[in-house]
């Protein structure tokens, strides 16, 4: 096993050598680069947005970029297609990994095969891979969630809030920086709970939750939901028990959350566009392949991403995607 | 089955035949006294949750659990049947979840955009993936666990690779569906919003009366308690055990794929993924409810107590103020406290009768 493997990291190194060497020629001759995203599943609206950035990149720069995913967001067939990729020396591979930790090693092992390697949505992975993008630093996302809650109730009254659990890094840094956001501009909105719900990403169980606070509370004026369940589930409770004057924000779909932005049972819904954030990956790649430099305030060529900072391997746009009952029909994931 | 194992019932005397008959004829032994425990309980609960939140003595209250543990109660009335047979399902939950995901597809692509419909196709895929089940149990004498968790693989398996099955969000669910978790029967203006009753409370009634009947008032009932208080006694009496699999399975089946569409409707999304990982809560709530996992034993008015304390449990923790993880606590708490008490009190009796089958 141990023989086994070594061999084939030799190997790929090896080719790596070759394959540098032909990058280096093809790109004076035009040779395209082959940059390929392995994203976290197939057939679900998210990535086949993300597959749209991917393939216009591809368009715009003349590279060989495209979109592979596991069938199911199965982090081992993930792995095993990152695995495929690095034998077959592709140039660069961009990935959304369904588990950062367990992918890990195979994404050093592309580095060591002399593979340009982006993440997105792993920050943990900064530092493995070359860089990680990111749509928005998560303290901004959290305070522009609040500030959208705040306006929504006019600035003033009692309000709850729902996150997938109290565990999960990315909704309590979203959720504590909104938090502060809002004691820090706007005093008089009062968060009535000690620390918010958890839906553990479960619709019945937000649903449940989110009907049992309104009931006990009922002067509640607003709800945020920081997972897409605990925001369309809010939504949901609010039509139920026909309270438009609770106003509900969150992170949000349009494909999930468009029903409610619609009829105004959610006031706003935020997210970042996933093809957006494919073209940036696909570009900061590009951009390591041709020796170009990446450095904070270069332009990445999509809406958000004009003026980009970078912080510790990564990569932050500035490209919170605010969903309303006006536009969010122009999106399709 | 071995043959010192039926002698023992077989050679006994006369006493013994009548007790055997009795066990045979049903009724979950003793499992009166377990239930009033059980009511007590709720009592005790609600009295508490009251003290803490006054408001919580509502009307609104009441009409919020009903159309919480509806769709639960529902899914729980099939496998209390299967239960009290000595078998148990564990594949209802990923039957109901297909049985929706077809029945939606289905109505959206026939443009039949009525619940009628949607709740008959799900019914019967629910029904016939049940009567698999029950086949293959009677066929091959396999045990029910395995033989329905298998189920449940393959039928997470199907929608995953052969249908490609993708969530349905609210916009592109049938009307019917859409608004089947909102309507209420009757309603009156409460505060800033509003009281009503789910119409979820049909299908419920509906479930629980015809549970009833089936195994009160109907041979195939009896034979029901009699396969699971003894299996080899029942077919020595001539029960037909392929027919009475084929029924209760597919009858769980049936509810399964009722209980689906409640709960897609209530949630308005269906995705394939939800649901399944949830058996063992409507199984404990089953067991809370006085059924046991060896069969024979078990009624619809322990499901309801057992279903009724399990939704209050999930549905006050806000209200009293107390974190999720308190509802696992609160629901393994109840389950050992009744599971011991109707276990110490069988084993009382069974010594008082001189039985010391089951000590």
């Amino acid at each position: 096993m141990i023989t086994r493997r070594s061999v084939l990291v030799g190997g790929a190194g090896m080719l790596a050598l070759g394959s540098m060497g032909r990058a280096a020629f093809g790109a004076e001759s035009g040779k395209k680069y082959e940059i390929v995203m392995c994203a976290k599943q197939e057939g679900i609206s998210w990535f086949d947005d993300m597959r749209k950035g991917v393939e216009q990149f591809a368009a715009d720069f003349g590279a060989n970029a495209y979109q592979i995913a596991p069938e199911s967001g199965d982090p081992a067939k993930q792995a095993q297609m990152v695995e495929s990729l690095i034998a077959k020396h592709v140039d660069a591979i961009l990935v959304v990994p369904n588990d950062p930790q367990s992918i890990k090693p195979i994404l050093e092992k592309a580095r060591k095969a002399g593979i340009i390697v982006i993440s997105h949505e792993a920050q943990s992975l900064a530092g493995v891979s070359n860089y990680d993008v990111e749509a928005f630093k998560n303290e901004d996302f959290g305070a522009l969630m609040f500030e959208n809650l705040a306006k929504a109730m006019g600035g003033e009254g009692k309000y709850a809030g729902i996150v997938g659990a109290l565990t999960m890094e990315t909704h309590m840094q979203w959720f504590k920086a909104g938090l502060e956001y809002a004691k820090k501009n706007y005093p008089k909105l009062e968060f009535v709970l000690s620390e918010p719900l958890e839906d553990n990403n479960d619709e019945k169980t937000a649903l449940d939750k989110v009907n049992e606070t309104l009931k006990k509370y009922p002067d509640l004026k607003g709800f945020f939901g920081c997972s897409v369940s605990g925001s369309s589930m809010a939504a949901l409770a609010v039509e139920k028990l026909r309270r438009k004057d609770i106003k509900v924000v969150g992170l949000g779909l349009p494909s999930i959350n468009g029903v409610y932005l619609e009829e105004g049972y959610q006031a706003e819904a935020q997210c970042w566009r996933p093809a957006d954030a494919g073209y940036a990956a696909a570009y900061v790649a590009y951009k390591a392949l041709k020796g170009e430099p990446i450095e904070a305030g270069i332009d990445l060529k999509r809406p958000g991403y004009e003026k980009v900072t970078i912080e510790n391997g990564v990569v932050y746009g500035n490209a919170t995607l605010v969903l309303t009952k006006d536009n969010y029909g122009d999106y399709g994931f | 089955m071995k043959p010192q194992d039926t002698g023992k019932k077989v050679e006994a005397g006369g006493a013994t035949q009548t007790r055997l008959l009795a066990r045979l004829l049903g009724r979950g032994v003793g499992s009166q006294g377990g239930l009033s425990l059980l009511a007590f309980l709720i009592v005790v609960y609600v009295v508490m949750v009251a003290l803490r939140s006054p408001d919580f003595l509502s009307l609104a209250s009441l009409f919020d659990l009903i159309r919480s543990g509806a769709a639960w109660t529902v899914v729980a009335l099939g496998v209390l049947v299967v239960m009290v047979s000595g078998g148990i399902d564990v594949s209802f939950l990923a039957n109901a979840i297909l049985s929706a995901y077809v029945a939606t597809v289905i109505t959206k692509w026939t443009g039949l955009d009525s619940l009628a419909f949607a709740l008959i196709v799900a019914m019967t895929i629910g029904a016939l993936v049940g009567a698999i089940n029950g086949l293959i149990i009677s066929l091959f004498s396999l045990p029910t666990l395995i033989t329905t968790l298998a189920m449940q693989g393959v039928i997470q398996g199907v929608l995953m690779v052969f249908l490609g099955a993708g969530p349905i969000t609210a916009g592109h669910m049938p009307k019917s569906l859409r608004y089947f978790g909102t309507d209420v029967l009757f309603e009156f203006p409460d505060g800033p919003g509003f009281v009503g009753l789910s119409v979820f409370v049909v299908p419920l009634v509906f479930a629980v009366v015809a549970t009833w009947y089936l195994l009160n008032r109907t041979a195939i009932g009896r034979a029901t308690y009699a396969i699971g208080s003894n299996r080899l006694a029942a077919i020595r009496c001539g029960v037909n055990l392929l027919k009475i699999n084929l029924v209760i399975y597919a009858y769980a089946g049936a509810l399964a794929g009722l209980m689906g569409v409640m709960m897609v409707s209530d949630i308005r999304l269906v995705d394939p993924v939800t649901l399944v990982g949830n058996e063992l809560l409507v199984l404990a709530a089953v067991v809370i409810g006085g059924a046991k996992l060896s069969g024979g034993a078990g009624s619809v008015s322990g499901v309801l107590l057992g279903m009724t304390l399990v939704t209050l449990l999930n549905n006050t923790l806000v209200t009293i103020g107390l974190s999720a993880s308190w509802n696992k606590f609160f629901i393994g708490c109840a389950l050992v406290l009744i599971a011991s008490i109707s276990h110490y009190r069988a084993k009382m009796r069974n010594l008082r009768q001189l039985n010391f089958d089951n000590i």
